[in-house]
């Protein structure tokens, strides 16, 4: 009983500590600048000031719907085609398989800053910088992707495969008719992982955008919170931050199941 | 409505297994033919090249006179039963049925026809609403044949569709398919490795082994004029028994056990004649041994004295296992002979039903 009682006050420690930094944020945007100084919760003034500054300021919608186009884009290209080169590389005989297996593996390994570069210079060469597609095609292939759903299509009995053919599939159809609906865990898997890589991003974005239309949220929240426009304002930081959080605290609170799986099962966090 | 011909078909893995070896097979119109043979000789690899899942590393095979070497499977006319059912599991029954149809771009009423009508002949209407999973083996079975039927093709290829059932199911569906190929009069290839399967359904079997046609016959000619020791060993249960022997000369040609002189029939002493001083396998069948008191009508006899080891008893025939000098021997009596394991007990072969082969090529002699 004690024990117990011990584990729950360490918990609750935990928790309050852990939380306790993002619910004095959002409660500080609404507090008016003068009274940003106070630890307590409870606000003494509130004002909903900074959130108009906000949106005056910057394009915050605009950016989050550029977020939204981007991050969707990306993760229906992900997949769409990872699980087709997971299907390829899974059920189709062809010459070389396992090596092109091998040098996606291989590009695993390869931080994201030896490619920053080069691809960075693709993107000048095609004249895609400024551009939703610099934002977007990069992404729409990801090894991990295609090796998840490799392993999983591995799982699937290869008779399944054979009677679709039989039956007169082709091989669009035996991935997205057969293969796709005994997929959802997987399909949830890469596409949760996926969305919220390329929700939160800032890297790319302020390398290849400079666009202020075209800027996806944390691009923008970012730029204006760590850039200077904000005036050393803490209330409009604090505000365009909390706008920032609001997609992500929603979806997780939609899909929350799909994600703790997700995680659990990619046994990976991004 | 068509003949399949398969003329020096052969399957290589990795450039170096020798899955199926220049195989030469006439599946005539409207037959149903069982592939036989042990696990791993190539069956389903066979089945498989005909029904163009697996690639023909060399020969031709023909379907209703087209030669189909680079047709793919859907146009080959052609519909198979897994050994797993391999129901689309996210499908109604129904879908599962109606999904060939559907890609063929039939009519939806049609579909819809095909599907009851399918279904009303393998009694499975009450279930087209449900999903595979919810189903009990034989549903499902009924249903991957149903799957098979609905779309009316040339040729139908079972791949083992009974393994996975509980043995009385399996005698009643065996019955169900036999009785579905006289229905739709249409080729059908079955693969099986049991060996009561293939006598009972086909109306020819193919018996292979390491990938080789060993004999394509009838099933009563495999059963009475083996072509080798391999067939001879394969068809039948119990399986033949084999003892070695040497053929000796003195006067007539005679085998010989060790101590135990066996006599040759009169009828074969020709053929044994070259193999004076050669080793030869004798095969006689559990059936054709008898109690001396039942063996009425034999004429070329042995009789010989056995230990008995164990006794199993079928409730209509008793199988006994015995020591027979060096060999352990099988014999099939009737069901009031029960003798005690342990105990001596004489026993008649019917040496007019012995088999001779080549210790050799164990290719058959007589
Ligand atoms: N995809 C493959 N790659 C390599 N070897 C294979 C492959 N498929 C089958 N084989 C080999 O080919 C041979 C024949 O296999 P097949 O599946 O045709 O046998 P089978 O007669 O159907 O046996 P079973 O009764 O066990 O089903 C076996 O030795 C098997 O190991
Ligand atoms: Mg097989």
């Amino acid at each position: 009983m004690t024990k117990r009682l011990l584990l729950y006050s360490a918990l609750i420690i935990f928790a309050v500590f852990f939380f306790y930094p993002f619910l004095w944020m959002v409660v500080t945007t609404f507090r008016p600048e003068a009274d940003i100084g106070a630890l307590s919760i409870l606000p003494a003034r509130v004002t909903l000031e900074n959130y108009i500054a906000v949106f005056r300021k910057i394009p915050i919608l605009r950016a989050f719907f550029n977020s939204l186009l981007v991050s969707v884009s990306v993760t229906a290209g992900v997949l769409a085609f990872c699980s087709m080169a997971g299907y390829a590389l899974s059920r189709l005989k062809f010459r070389g398989r396992n090596a092109i297996f091998f040098l996606i593996l291989f590009t695993m390994m390869l931080p994201f800053q030896i490619t920053l570069i080069p691809q960075y210079l693709l993107m000048v060469k095609f004249h895609w910088v400024n551009t939703y597609l610099a934002l977007i095609i990069p992404f729409t292939m990801s090894a991990f992707g295609i090796i998840l759903f490799r392993q999983h299509f591995l799982t699937i009995p290869q008779d399944l495969i054979d009677a679709a053919r039989i039956d007169g599939c082709s091989e669009m159809h035996i991935l997205f008719r057969i293969l796709w609906p005994l997929s959802v865990p997987t399909l949830v898997t890469v596409g949760i992982l996926t969305f919220m890589t390329i929700w939160n991003d800032v890297l790319w974005p302020i390398i290849v955008i400079r666009n202020q239309d075209l800027m996806t949220m944390p691009q923008l929240v970012t730029l204006f919170a760590v850039g200077g426009r904000a005036e050393g304002l803490l209330g409009l930081k604090l505000a365009s931050a909390t706008l920032l959080a609001l997609p992500i605290v929603v979806a997780y609170s939609f899909f929350q199941r799909y994600f703790i799986e997700s995680m659990a099962t990619s046994g990976l966090k991004s | 409505m068509a003949e399949v011909v398969l003329k020096k078909v052969s399957k290589l893995f990795d450039k170096n297994i020798v899955a199926v070896d220049s195989v030469n097979v006439t599946v005539k119109d409207k037959e149903f033919i069982v592939l036989v043979g042990p696990s791993g000789c190539g069956k389903s690899t066979t089945l498989r090249m005909i029904a163009g899942l697996e690639e023909i590393s060399a020969g031709e095979i023909y379907i209703d006179g087209r030669l189909v070497n680079d047709v793919p499977p859907k146009d080959r006319d052609i519909a198979m039963v897994f050994q797993n059912y391999a129901l689309y599991p996210h499908m109604t029954i129904y879908d599962n049925m109606a999904f060939g149809l559907k890609l063929r771009k039939y009519p939806k009423d049609k579909i819809r026809q095909r599907v009851e009508e399918t279904a009303e002949i393998l009694s499975i209407t009450g279930l087209l609403k449900r999903k595979p999973k919810v189903l009990s083996g034989g549903q499902r079975q009924r249903v991957a044949v149903g799957r098979a039927i609905v779309r009316r093709p040339k040729v139908f290829l079972f791949d083992e569709p009974l393994s996975n059932l509980d043995a009385k199911l399996r005698v009643q569906m065996r019955a169900e398919i036999s009785k579905l190929h006289q229905q739709l009069k249409s080729t059908m290839i079955y693969v099986t490795h049991d060996q009561v399967e293939a006598m009972t359904m086909g109306d020819r079997i193919v018996v292979m082994k390491d990938g080789k046609v060993h004999q394509l016959d009838t099933p009563l000619n495999l059963y009475h004029h083996p072509v080798n020791k391999f067939v001879a060993g394969f068809i039948g249960s119990p399986a033949m028994n084999f003892l070695t022997c040497r053929v000796a000369k003195n006067g007539k040609f005679k085998l010989m056990d060790g101590k135990i002189e066996i006599p040759v029939p009169e009828k074969y002493q020709e053929k044994i004649s070259v193999y004076v001083g050669k080793q030869v396998f004798l095969g006689i069948r559990p059936e054709d041994i008898y109690l001396p008191e039942k063996a009425f009508g034999v004429t070329e006899k042995l009789s010989l004295r056995n230990e008995v080891e164990v006794v199993e008893p079928m409730g209509n025939e008793v199988y006994i296992y015995l020591k027979t000098g060096a060999h352990n021997i099988i014999a099939r009596l009737t069901a009031d002979s029960l003798p005690k394991s342990g105990s001596q007990i004489d026993l008649i072969f019917d040496l007019s039903k012995m088999h001779l082969f080549d210790s050799d090529t164990e290719n058959r002699i007589v």
